[in-house]
């Protein structure tokens, strides 16, 4: 990025962009002034957005439109008001007296996300997934080099048993004998145990991610101030 | 006080009364001379009876009911009363009452713990000053230290000889991706779908930008949604960088059309599954689209020749397996996604049958992507700074955390000396 | 009484008509299910306009009684009113909209994950500070090899490191992060269920 190439606006944008970089950064010293004028600059400009995108996708194509072009369509268009009937009963969740009034509108939004949530899990994760355990020993090549043919066994096995241990990891049914405490049975705490040690290496996993994801950030982020300041002073 | 008793109705009259006030009859018979009680308190021919609420009342005759009152004789209660009722008991009763102190009996004991609890409450419910404290702390100094030494890190390949940093090479991941994009015909319908916060733009943009550059190689059109609320802003960020990077130029309505947001998570996911032009009846720029050839034979997802979404959480991602996955049947899922959703989306990448057919992972899956295809070298030019960064991260966790291991095992040998 | 059986049947009704047509191909049923769905979609926007609302009046409400920190309130109410002005009358995604998008919301976004990354480092630094477990050294160890394994080393050849990587992300990672999915789901469906057979009812005040 050369100077030259920049438009006064964009430059002003560059600017804009360092003194928030920064802002944020300024965090490694403790909570400032500074940093909270970011943050809530940030929550604004996110907020002001969402309003924007919710009125030009839904508001006024679904709600607004089909009522203002009503006389023109089909009978059918009689089911729009509902959802504007049923959006203003939802408004007045937002007054403590009238609350009630909106408890309908809940109890559909939370039987239809319930049941969404049912049917993607089973249909979506359930079934492919028991389907894909069972498809780990299905080799087609018997005849293939021998080793391969065992390490493939092997791997499959692995996974079959991380996936059977880490799912009995997360059964805390628990009994107590004799005046102890509650404690799981035997086998199934030793079953446990490997399965914590797969969720172990899971976890590392996620969080080498998490880490890497971080620090493309602040890698993308500090090139950003190099290259700015290079190309302005 | 007793009062009279009425034989026709059984009404209770005002003493004096001479007619019942209920039914007129006559109550001259009921008023008798009381006869006179001895000087012990007992009237004889007579035994004390405690009424219902367990008063001493005054005498009254055994063939009488709990109310004292003679229902079923002619005879009035009062005849066998006795002469007089016996003073002393009434005045006994009749006495000026005990006085009682109003204030509480509260020992010592209790009134300590009476002020602790007021001072409990009171400190509870107002609000406390924060204590006053260092502004910089040895958490502050290590932050510092981090951020000091993996701004080295970064530096170092920008301005010393770099050392050799070799691209990872494109591996069959990679190329089976491509391959999806490149086996498309020209003018193809593609769906797009940018969820990503705009914090993870850095990881992200590169793979998308070579990702978009191949599709614009194919003249594809692209169909942009998002379940994010900033996911159509960073859709049109996208072409508009992704035009720059690879020299074309790609315009809204013709090459691709934004149809914005869709709220509601997984309701939204499955709305559009069942019906896609229902979910957005029109762009978010407020266009018409369903007409134009591209999209004239469009009615669901499956409808489009390849689905490809660009997400950073595994969460975003299984919802898009979960609800648009099953009802793709012969359209293809490939995934771009950051380098923290790999773990939990790798059961369905790596499943027989595949749920996801394609997957690019992070700044490494960037980079052998621009490998493969060779044109864009935007995720390249990060990787020397980036791998720098990786290993100095490392580094900090494996060194700091044996002095931290160190630290902590001699703070327990002088708390604990002896090994107790 | 009369109103919570209202409810339950309301949730009850509409879970199954959305339930079934992930099994059942009716076209009547099809149909119904998508005009639920389209004002479900509908009602989760306007949800998300009545959390923005109580935002506003949060914010205002500190303006007015002058609270502490109400001068930052007061600089998000300028900013929201700004960004959504600018929005609403140039477009969402015109110039002007995509100009406060890329040098306000992406820079404060970029700069606060690349905090997470110090943040992380020191988190993970602070992890063997008590007595190390097993489960905690695999974590740590995992972690270290995952990350070495992605990148290149200048002081190692150390090609093993990203076979190692390869396998570990293809194998016990798949089968731990399996065995969580189905933990997930399974509990989905759970809860799930207690919710349309009215045990659970977070709809109620």
């Amino acid at each position: 990025m050369s100077i030259a190439n920049l438009t006064p606006i964009d430059l002003v944008g560059a600017l804009v962009g360092i003194f928030f970089t920064l802002s944020i950064f300024s965090y490694a010293l403790g909570d400032n002034a500074l940093f909270r004028l970011a943050i809530h600059i940030f929550i604004g400009v996110a907020s002001g957005y969402i309003v924007v995108v919710t009125w030009f996708n839904v508001i006024w194509p679904k709600l607004i439109l089909p009522v203002l072009e009503w006389e023109n369509t089909t009978n059918d268009n009689l089911i729009v008001l509902v959802p504007l009937l049923l959006s203003l009963l939802l408004l007045t969740k937002l007054v403590p007296r009238l609350t009630t009034l909106g408890s309908p509108v809940m109890a559909f939004l939370v039987g239809i996300g319930v049941a969404t949530a049912i049917g993607g899990a089973v249909i979506g994760t359930l079934f492919p997934q028991v389907i894909a355990s069972i498809n780990l020993f299905d080799f087609p090549t018997w005849d293939q080099n021998a080793g391969l043919f065992w390490i493939l066994v092997i791997e499959s096995s692995f996974i079959l048993l991380g996936t059977l241990t880490a799912l009995i990891y997360f059964h805390f049914g628990a009994h107590s004998h004799n005046d102890e405490p509650p404690q799981r049975t035997g086998w199934i705490e030793l079953i446990a145990r490997i399965g914590k040690f797969f969720i172990a290496i899971t976890f590392g996993a996620l969080f080498a991610g998490v880490l890497m994801a971080a620090l493309t950030a602040f890698v993308e982020r500090w090139n950003f101030i190099l290259t700015t300041f290079l190309s302005v002073f | 006080m007793a009062g009279l008793l009425c034989d026709n109705c059984g009404a209770i009259n005002s003493p004096g009364n001479q007619v019942c006030q209920h039914c007129q009859a006559s109550l001259e018979d009921h008023l008798t001379q009381p006869e006179p009680i001895s000087s012990d308190g007992d009237v004889p021919g007579q035994s004390q009876k405690f009424n219902s609420t367990g008063h001493l009342g005054f005498p009254v005759d055994d063939h009488l009911g709990s109310e004292g009152y003679d229902s079923g004789h002619k005879q009035s209660p009062l005849a066998e009363l006795g002469d007089v009722i016996p003073i002393e008991t009434v005045v006994e009763e009749i006495s000026k009452p005990k006085p009682y102190s109003l204030k509480i009996r509260v020992t010592d004991a209790q009134r300590t713990n009476i002020r602790l609890l007021e001072k409990l409450t009171r400190t509870e419910a107002g609000s406390r000053p924060t204590p006053k404290t260092s502004n910089i702390t040895t958490q502050h100094i290590i932050r510092i230290l981090i951020m000091l030494f993996l701004i080295l890190a970064i530096s170092w390949p920008i301005f010393f000889d770099p050392p050799h940093l070799p691209l990872p090479a494109a591996d069959s991941n990679v190329s089976s991706f491509s391959q999806h994009i490149l086996s498309l015909p020209l003018d193809a319908p593609v769906l797009l779908a940018f969820d990503y916060e705009p914090g993870y733009a850095s990881e992200l943009d590169t793979s998308t930008t070579a990702v978009l550059d191949q599709l614009m190689s194919r003249n594809a059109y692209l169909t942009l949604v998002s379940t994010s609320t900033s996911g159509a802003i960073q859709a049109e960020r996208a072409i508009s960088i992704a035009e720059v990077k690879a020299a074309r130029i790609y315009e809204a309505p013709t090459d691709y059309v934004n149809l914005g947001y869709i709220p509601g998570g997984a309701t939204g996911l499955i709305g559009l599954s069942t019906g896609i032009r229902s979910t957005f009846p029109l762009s978010i720029n407020g266009d018409q689209v369903w007409q134009s050839p591209a999209l004239q034979d469009v009615n669901t997802p499956n409808d489009f020749n390849l689905v490809i979404v660009i997400t950073d959480s595994s969460a975003t991602a299984r919802t898009w397996v979960e609800q648009v996955r099953p009802n793709l049947i012969n359209t293809p899922l490939l995934m771009i996604t950051s380098a923290q959703v790999e773990p939990l989306i790798r059961p369905y990448f790596d499943s027989d049958p595949a749920q996801v057919d394609g997957l690019i992972v992070g700044l490494a899956g960037s980079v052998g992507y621009e490998t493969f295809t060779g044109r864009i070298k935007e995720a390249s030019n990060l990787w020397g700074s980036f791998s720098m960064s990786v290993v100095a991260a490392a580094g900090l966790i494996l060194f700091g955390g044996m002095v931290s291991a160190i630290l902590a095992a001699n703070k327990q040998g002088q708390d604990y000396p002896g090994g107790e | 009484m009369v109103k919570r059986t209202l409810l339950i049947a309301v949730t009850i009704t509409t879970g199954l008509v959305i339930l079934m047509g992930y099994f059942i191909n009716l076209p009547a049923l099809v149909s119904v299910r998508k005009i639920f769905l389209n004002w479900a979609i509908i009602l989760a926007a306007v949800a998300l306009l009545i959390g923005l609302i109580n935002l506003i009046v949060v914010h205002a409400r500190k303006i007015i009684n002058k609270e502490p920190g109400s001068h930052y309130s007061l600089v998000l109410l300028v900013s929201l009113m700004v960004t959504a002005v600018v929005g609403i009358v140039s477009g969402p995604t015109s110039k002007m909209s995509q100009w406060i998008f890329n040098n306000i919301q992406i820079p404060i976004e970029t700069s606060l994950m690349a905090l997470l990354a110090v943040v992380l480092i020191s988190a993970a630094i602070r992890f063997t500070y008590r007595r190390p477990t097993s489960f905690s050294l695999i974590f740590i160890f995992t972690t270290l090899i995952i990350m070495l394994g992605t990148v290149s080393n200048p002081w190692l050849n150390v090609s093993w490191l990203s076979e190692l990587r390869l396998w570990i992300t293809r194998v016990p990672v798949v089968g731990g992060a399996r065995g969580i999915l189905f933990g997930v789901v399974l509990g989905t469906i759970a809860t799930g269920l207690r919710v349309l057979m009215g045990a659970d009812r977070p709809y109620e005040d």
